[in-house]
């Protein structure tokens, strides 16, 4: 028996009954298709061609489905793409943001908002750009993430097989960067692999929302030393031997000298031998490391300089120097008269096992 | 008096109060503020939650074991009226903000679909639910929250460090004061209301101004960490555009080894559950308040009044940017509710105190 003192909470209790079980307009998972990459290019006849690569688990395998659409705006074109898969398109699990390079060229502020109001695609989606035809692209990538279904995930995770080389930007960093006054961001430009589901290319350079250039592994590989993001050993080649790159800590400090901003970067390297070709001793190897990592570091400064685009976050250490009116013209005013400084220093850890050939 | 009575459930209440709001709407509404070096604008609104703070205490301390409307009902028909009709309104449109902006929030994030009403109507359910059961339960059930979302909050909130850039801190003077200038400045001031919520503890537990002060201390920390974490991940003028600072800061931390894909998760069901509490103890308090002014009116119909009108309200606004504007609207409210009641309390506590000596 209920007791009349407790009748208006059990009422209530039970009307929370109809909206608790959330059976409202929820889709069940069998009913759902989940894309993890959506390419990004323009068409001749509409503005925009998004692309998805959607894997479609069958009985025993996963098959894989490469849809696209064209129209006005991405919304119009995923909304399209809904309509003609049977299933409903859920964008929640997305992995890659896939840009043309046309439309990273063209600027990418618009895409990268229309991704951050959608409350579908994860912040943490990561970005990239290709030459290649999107289409073909996820077709072949697609058919070893058939292989493997985590193959992808594999590449940018930096747990399994993520290489110190490749640049690594998600999609909140985008939308970070491109607001900023003092930082860019470097997207990965990468292509099916003829063997390996992904090869890497090169990092494109991004100043504020526009690709303006594009930088090779082994100067991507520096940008990444610059921000600290090597948390993996990596292998150096020098002219008379093999290194191994095991621990790196940089540090940059700005300065204002005469108007000009002045960038003090200190770069501390930790190496391991890992092959020896002359007969040189530990400190000429550490020598021979040190200039080749500045002289490399100085050539990829000049290139960012002139293209305007501060992946580094060289800026990053003059907010504190410059009144915030000056510092909304950093990119146009400042950057480009930068003058760097750069200091290296690399430890030889250890020779391995043997001490000399 | 409870003596020995534990006070750690009132402490608590005030830190659940003030979670709910701080992770909710404290970055929001001091970003909109001003363009950069957002610490000003932080702190002086910290200044002035401690000035009244300390107003209302030394007016609370004065007299136990009273509460708002034992205070200020003696003073007459007309002037009880005044000041309780305005304290009152303001509860219920605080609730009413957080209850839409919640509700907001979830469809933001989770269901885009799902009609307002069902989710108003199971908040509106909740906070009426908490509310019949009365301000000590309230207050126990918040222990319960605390100890299982306060340790998952600073989880979440500790994870958002990893993307942190602290370059963001700078420039970190801005000499022009201008957010004092901004009516957004003003609006944005029901950060500092849930402090009001004291008023209504003494006669539930005893209350001690040291202690309030200290469990305070944590609370203001939390408040600028809470309000820069956004900067320092997202930059100031990307942090400025987010509608929900702090919620996109945890939907951008990427922890490959945690069970569950979105922190952000973990994060809507703690703000949930202080939000509730917040609510359900405003309600209460609209009930009480009015159940000892007119005392012909029993509390709980009132209650389920102030939960009806709410829930109509929540569906009469139309759009978030409407939520915005009435927060300019009742600019006026917001400020006779901080400033005056504090007063108001202090002087009562003055005068009762003394004629006590007197007699």
């Amino acid at each position: 028996m209920i007791r009349p003192r407790r009748l208006p909470a059990c009422i209530a209790l039970i009307c929370a009954l109809t909206v608790l079980p959330g059976c409202w307009d929820i889709k069940d998972i069998n009913h759902r298709v989940l894309p993890i990459i959506m390419g990004i290019s323009y068409s001749k006849d509409h503005k925009y061609k998004v692309s998805l690569q959607v894997p479609v688990p069958t009985a025993r395998n996963i098959r894989n489905l490469v849809v696209s659409a064209e129209a006005a705006t991405l919304s119009k074109a995923i909304s399209h793409l809904d309509m003609n898969i049977e299933s409903h398109l859920d964008l929640t699990h997305m992995q890659l943001i896939l840009f043309d390079r046309k439309v990273a060229e063209e600027g990418i502020q618009d895409e990268i908002a229309f991704a951050m109001r959608t409350q579908e695609i994860p912040m943490k989606a990561l970005l990239a750009v290709t030459n290649e035809d999107m289409e073909s692209f996820l077709r072949k990538t697609g058919n070893s993430v058939v292989q493997n279904g985590s193959s992808f995930m594999n590449f940018f995770n930096k747990n399994a097989g993520w290489d110190p080389q490749i640049t690594l930007a998600a999609l909140w960093q985008a939308f970070e960067t491109i607001h900023s006054e003092t930082k860019d961001i470097a997207l990965p430009v990468i292509r099916a692999g003829t063997s390996t589901m992904l090869e890497f290319e090169g990092s494109a350079l991004m100043s504020r929302d526009r690709m303006v250039g594009q930088i090779p592994p082994e100067q991507s590989l520096l940008v990444n030393i610059a921000n600290n993001q090597i948390e993996d050993a990596v292998l150096e080649v020098t002219k008379s031997s093999s290194l191994l790159i095991v621990r790196n800590s940089t540090r940059h400090r700005g300065s204002i000298v005469d108007g000009r901003p002045v960038l003090h970067t200190r770069m501390q390297l930790s190496a391991i031998i890992k092959e020896k070709h002359d007969d040189k001793s530990v400190d000429e190897i550490a020598s021979e490391l040190t200039e080749q990592i500045r002289s490399r570091y100085e050539l990829l400064y000049e290139k960012l300089l002139k293209a305007k685009s501060d992946p580094t976050g060289a800026g990053q250490h003059f907010r504190g120097l410059l009144p915030y009116d000056e510092l909304t013209s950093w990119r146009e005013r400042y950057y480009p008269h930068l003058i760097l400084k750069c200091d290296v220093s690399t430890v030889i850890v250890n020779q391995g096992n043997i001490s000399s050939n | 008096m409870q003596r020995n009575a534990s006070r750690l459930p009132t402490y608590l209440f005030i830190v659940g109060t003030h979670t709910g709001l701080i992770f909710f709407f404290y970055a929001h509404a001091t970003l909109r503020t001003t363009a950069y070096a957002h610490w000003q604008p932080a702190v002086v609104y910290i200044c002035i939650e401690a000035l009244c703070l300390f107003l209302l205490l030394a007016g609370l301390a004065r007299v136990p074991g009273k509460d708002f409307a034992d205070l200020f009902i003696p003073l007459g028909k007309v002037v009880s009226l005044l000041l309780l009709a305005p304290l009152v309104a303001y509860f219920l449109l605080v609730s009413l903000m957080v209850m839409r902006s919640f509700a907001e929030l979830v469809r933001i994030m989770f269901v885009a679909n799902t009609p307002m009403w069902a989710l108003l109507a199971l908040l509106v359910l909740l906070f009426m639910f908490g509310a019949f059961m009365g301000g000590d339960s309230i207050l126990r059930a918040n222990v319960v929250f605390s100890a299982l979302f306060l340790p998952v909050l600073l989880f979440a909130l500790s994870s958002c460090f990893k993307n942190a850039d602290f370059h963001y801190l700078y420039p970190s003077w801005n000499s022009s004061f201008d957010f004092l200038r901004k009516q957004e400045f003003y609006s944005s001031m029901f950060v500092v209301s849930p402090f009001l919520v004291i008023g209504m503890l003494p006669p539930l537990s005893p209350l001690r101004p040291r202690g309030v002060f200290l469990t305070m201390l944590p609370i203001w920390a939390l408040c600028l960490i809470a309000l820069h974490i956004p900067i320092l991940v997202f930059g100031t003028p990307a942090a400025r555009l987010l509608v929900f600072p702090f919620l996109a800061t945890m939907d951008s931390v990427s922890l490959l080894w945690l069970v569950f894909d979105r922190v952000t998760l973990f994060y809507a069901v703690s703000i949930m559950a202080f939000v509730s509490v917040h609510a359900s103890f405003l309600l209460w308090s609209i009930g009480r308040i009015v159940h000892k002014r007119f005392p012909k009116c029993p509390e709980k119909p009132v209650i389920a009044a102030a939960a009806v009108s709410l829930f109509v309200w929540g569906l009469m606004i139309p759009g978030w940017d409407w939520l915005q504007n009435m927060l300019f609207w009742e600019t006026w409210l917001r400020i006779l509710a901080v400033f005056a009641i504090p007063a108001a309390v202090l002087w009562r506590g003055l005068i009762l105190s003394r004629r006590r000596a007197a007699s």
